[in-house]
Formats: C-alpha cells, sequence, structure tokens
C-alpha cells in the first residue's frame, strides 16, 4: 500500500520546486459512481505546469494529509479553508488549501509569499493536536495552559501544556525555556515527579508537551483550608525531598518549589512545573526584569540575583514545610519587597504547628533549610530527605 | 423558523387558552388534552419546549418529561401545577429534568417569560448538542485515517511550526502515474 503521504509531499515538493502558485486535485472526468481516478494539475500565473492522474483512494487520502498539514476540520462538512508555512529544500511559501468534503472531495492549493505570523488562538475541544485530541481546558501553569486530552489512537487521557502567546510576546526566550522545561520533567523518572512523554509544535510555532493527567489537587488548595497535622506535612515533604532528589541527580533544579507546584493524589505527592527549572549542562537561563521564583519560598541567593543551585531547592522546600506546619510561610509582609527583604536579612521564625508541639529535630531540619548561607544548609537534597526521615513527629 | 412550543393539559380550555397566547407571542404553539400525543410531536418535530400539565391520566407530567428527557434531551420542560408536593417536585427535577415550575392559576405573562427562558436554554442546548455531535464525528474520521495509514493525521513541525516536506524517492513514487510531478521537480532542479 503507498502512502498518501508521500503522494502529498511529492505534490508539495514539485510545486515549491518549480514555483508554482496553484494545484487542483479533482475526480478525473465527470464521475458516475466512484470515479477510479483522480487528476493532479499544477500551475503558475494561469499556465498549466504538469497533469498527472492518480488511483482514487490515494488521492482522496492525500487530500485528506494535505488537510490536516493546514488544519482543516476533517469532519467538515461544507468547503473549508486551512493555512500553514510549508519548506522543502527548494522554497518556503506560505500553502492555502481549500477541501470541499463529500463523497469525492476535491482540493485547491495556493502558495502565497510567507506572509505575516499567523494569528494565535486558543485550541478548541475536538481539535486534534499531534496524537491528541482536546477535551477541555483544565487550568494554567507558569508559562502554559494546560488541556484534558486524549490520544486519537489508544484513547487514553494526558495533560497537555501549550506554551501562552502573552508569555512569548512578553519574553523572546520563553520558547527556549518551555523546551527546557519539557526537557528537564522529561530526564526525570521518579514517582514524585510527574511524567512528560511527548513534544511538538501548533502550526503557529507555539511549543507544548504532553504529560500524565493526574486527578489531583494541589498542595496550595489543600493549605488555603489550614495548615496540615505534623505527620501529614512530614510525609509529604519526604516525597517533595525524594522528587527533588531525583531530579538533582540528573543536574536538574527546580527553583521554584511552592505549594502550588506540589500535587497531591491520595498520599502521592508529584512535582510539577519545572518552568525555571536549569539544567547544569544547559546554557544558563536569562531571566531579565523578573523575579525567578515565587517570593514566599524563593532562597535568598536567588533574590540577590545568582542562579538557582540544588541548595535553593532546600531552602524553597523549607518554606513550603514550614507553611504546612504553620498554615503560612516564614515570611509575609504586604508587599512583595517586604518579603524579599526579609528573605535576605531577617532569621527565620522557630516553625510552630495548630496542630501540637513540633519536635526539636523537626525545627532543626526546617532551621537548617532556611539557613541565609547556601554552605549551611544540608550536604545534598539526599541527606535533607534522610534527615526528614529520621525526624519524629513526637516532641 | 418559529420555534414550536407543544402544549399539554387534560383541561381542553386551558391547553386552548395557552396556545393561543403562545401564538400571539409569535411562538409555533401545538395543543393538545393527550400525553402520548404531545410525546409523537416532540420526537417528530424540533420542538423547543414542551408546557405540560402535572396532574393528568394515563401519564402525569413527571413521566412525560422524563419521557422527553431521555428521547429528546434538547426540548425544554416546563410544568403547570396548581400544587405540588416536595416529592413531586424533586422527581420532576431528577427524573424529568424540569427547567421550571408555573404555577396555576398564572398570569400569562408570567408564563410567556418562562418559555422565552425555556426557548434560550432550547438554543444553548442545541448549540452543545451541535458540537458535541461534530466532536464525536471529527475523531471518528481521524481514528479511521489513522487506523489506515499512521502517522496521517500528524504531520511533524519545525519549530516555527512550519511543515518540513520531506522529498519523496522517484522509486518510492514509481509506478503511481505521477511521473508528470517527477518531471517538473526534476526540471525545476
Amino acid at each position: 500500500m503507498v502512502d498518501p503521504i508521500l503522494v502529498a509531499d511529492l505534490v508539495l515538493d514539485a510545486a515549491l520546486a518549480a514555483g508554482a502558485d496553484a494545484v487542483t486535485i479533482e475526480p478525473a472526468g465527470q464521475p458516475v459512481g466512484h470515479p477510479a481516478r483522480y487528476t493532479i494539475a499544477v500551475a503558475r500565473a494561469g499556465e498549466l505546469l504538469a497533469v498527472s492522474a492518480l488511483d482514487a483512494q490515494l488521492a482522496i487520502h492525500a487530500i485528506a494529509r494535505l488537510g490536516y498539514v493546514c488544519q482543516v476540520d476533517p469532519a467538515a462538512t461544507r468547503m473549508t479553508t486551512g493555512r500553514t508555512r510549508v519548506r522543502s529544500v527548494d522554497a518556503q511559501r506560505d500553502l492555502i488549501v481549500t477541501i470541499a468534503p463529500g463523497l469525492h472531495p476535491r482540493a485547491e492549493l495556493m502558495f502565497v509569499a510567507p506572509g505575516a505570523k499567523q494569528a494565535m488562538r486558543e485550541p478548541l475541544p475536538g481539535e486534534r493536536i499531534g496524537h491528541y485530541q482536546i477535551l477541555c481546558r483544565i487550568g494554567a501553569g507558569g508559562m502554559g495552559d494546560v488541556y484534558e486530552v486524549e490520544h486519537v489512537t489508544l484513547r487514553t487521557r494526558a495533560a497537555l501544556k501549550i506554551l501562552q502567546h502573552e508569555v512569548i510576546e512578553r519574553d523572546a526566550a520563553s520558547r527556549d525555556k518551555f523546551l527546557l522545561e519539557a526537557q528537564a520533567t522529561a530526564r526525570i523518572r521518579s514517582p514524585h515527579v510527574v511524567e512528560v512523554f511527548d513534544f511538538g509544535y501548533l502550526p503557529d510555532g507555539r511549543p507544548y508537551f504532553v504529560m500524565e493527567l493526574l486527578a489531583a489537587q494541589s498542595l496550595g488548595d489543600i493549605l488555603d483550608r489550614g495548615a496540615l497535622p505534623i505527620a501529614s506535612a512530614l510525609a509529604v515533604a519526604r516525597q517533595i525531598a525524594a522528587g527533588l532528589c531525583a531530579a538533582h541527580e540528573h543536574g536538574i533544579v527546580h527553583a521554584d518549589v511552592t505549594p502550588c507546584n506540589v500535587l497531591v493524589q491520595r498520599d502521592r505527592v508529584k512535582l510539577i512545573d519545572f518552568g525555571l527549572a536549569q539544567l547544569r549542562d544547559a546554557r544558563p537561563l536569562q531571566i531579565a526584569d523578573q523575579l525567578a521564583g515565587t517570593p514566599s519560598y524563593v532562597s535568598p541567593e536567588q533574590l540577590q540575583g545568582h542562579a538557582a543551585i540544588e541548595a535553593s531547592d532546600q531552602y524553597s522546600l523549607g518554606c513550603v514545610l514550614f507553611e504546612m506546619l504553620a498554615g503560612s510561610p516564614p515570611f509575609v509582609g504586604d508587599t512583595t519587597a517586604e518579603v524579599c527583604l526579609a528573605h535576605v536579612r531577617k532569621p527565620p521564625p522557630r516553625p510552630f504547628s495548630v496542630h501540637g508541639e513540633v519536635s526539636r529535630e523537626l525545627a532543626a531540619v526546617i532551621a537548617r533549610c532556611l539557613a541565609k548561607d547556601p554552605a549551611q544548609r544540608f550536604s545534598s537534597m539526599a541527606a535533607l530527605g534522610q534527615a526528614l526521615e529520621a525526624v519524629s513527629c513526637n516532641p | 423558523m418559529q420555534p414550536v412550543i407543544v402544549c399539554v393539559d387534560d383541561d381542553a380550555e386551558i391547553a386552548r387558552t395557552v396556545a393561543k397566547s403562545l401564538k400571539r407571542a409569535r411562538w409555533s404553539p401545538m395543543s393538545t388534552t393527550e400525553p402520548e400525543e404531545a410525546l409523537e410531536w416532540v420526537l417528530d418535530n424540533e420542538v423547543a419546549v414542551l408546557l405540560s400539565d402535572v396532574e393528568m391520566p394515563l401519564m402525569n407530567g413527571i413521566e412525560l418529561a422524563a419521557r422527553v428527557k431521555q428521547l429528546r434531551p434538547t426540548t425544554v420542560r416546563i410544568l403547570m401545577t396548581g400544587h405540588i408536593t416536595a416529592d413531586a417536585a424533586m422527581n420532576g427535577i431528577n427524573k424529568g429534568g424540569v427547567f421550571k415550575f408555573v404555577a396555576k392559576p398564572f398570569v400569562l405573562a408570567d408564563l410567556e417569560t418562562a418559555v422565552r427562558e425555556g426557548i434560550e436554554l432550547h438554543r444553548e442546548l442545541s448549540a452543545v448538542a451541535v458540537e458535541r455531535d461534530h466532536v464525536v464525528r471529527r475523531g471518528r474520521v481521524t481514528g479511521e485515517h489513522e487506523l489506515r495509514h499512521p502517522q496521517l493525521t500528524t504531520p511533524s513541525r519545525a519549530h516555527d511550526g512550519a511543515y518540513v516536506v520531506r522529498r519523496p524517492t522517484n522509486e518510492l513514487v514509481s509506478g503511481l502515474g505521477l511521473d508528470a510531478l517527477l518531471a517538473l521537480r526534476h526540471r525545476a532542479q
């Protein structure tokens, strides 16, 4: 069986090579019943350059392929047009495909000079992105919108995150950061880090990645209802430490550990949103004019303009653990500047819990996480994890 | 097209009066005293609103609403009643998906307001149903395409979103009758 993708590629390749501006793919002659053949006519400025005949079924699937290339709705019942940029070894043009659907579909292709960038719009339920069909929008992360999707063949559900166009307009390097987030997350294999398994680009150039779908709520939402019992807080902290430990083993610093970036599904905790992650072997991120990290949990060294290091994640985890016990982070204030200044200068308060007395060991672990000098914190996230395992809930 | 309203009341006088009022409001009412006939009309026509009495012999309004909900969920159900128990109201909502109850005796203007809101809801429900059908159809079409020709539906793209055309070799596409395209490509190179 010949692949209609090859046929569609040959049509585009020949038309681009010859500088054609129009191609028509339609049933040959006046069909009675099912036409056996289709014709493909290539033209430039009204002059016919080539005509080929092709098996009807192959032509119909080649038309479908061209529709998918230009994001034409495959279930449309009326004539529909789509546009995308196409590039061959010879040329680059904007391709406009118009498909008249039906038993004997017909396609008209127009090639025009690459125009302004395509308008970015949000995908609608039912639309296809790569192998996935959009079901609904389920939220937004640091840089992107998140949709619930279904794999069209396997029928499995997943979450698909698309970089927000506002972020692209604000920050030209956001595409690279987004790719970095996907790469960072995909590299980590841990039950405590969300799994990323696919990456691609929309026709408008925006990148997306696909990750596991979790029926979970964020730790931030849970803490909105109040502090956790000491044993629960400790159990969550241990799992966050395990996820961060796996990330650090792969040379990845999360750099934005906050309650909103921790999902809790029953007793299982997963870290998400490596949007500010930094890879040891990647070029440093240029985060100009913006604060990397969330003020209540960001480390003093990040606030002083240094890149996040592994010990920075310990500091943020210390802040999160403090909030799980006390109901609010260690430093609060009326303004972001006030909070930032407190992170850099003010000694951290002693952790307390509304549910009982915090043991001396646990208080010591938190105090060490919250040390201003990264060198005074634990030697590694693994060491912090072990310390958390060793402490008891009871005073 | 005027929205079609089906009005059913075992009291023929009420059914006629309501229908007359709805006609004055420029809708297309159909009135009957038989719930079975009302159900047939709902099944055979694009009915926007079913307006039914609750207490009727053979089939009461809640049973009728439940049948309509099952068979034509986009037809909005409004029940008219002189007295109703809490149980009946709960059944109306839970089983019949009743949009509104209108108390008898009613002012015709109030009834018209309820019907107008029902028509608006019917429009929204119909639009959602059309969209849902389209999503299902799109999923089926792409599923069939992908099953027959894997990767057909998932063109890979470059960083800027452009579709990168692969150059098929002459051998791969030979014998398909596309010699004229191959020659065109060859001449241009």
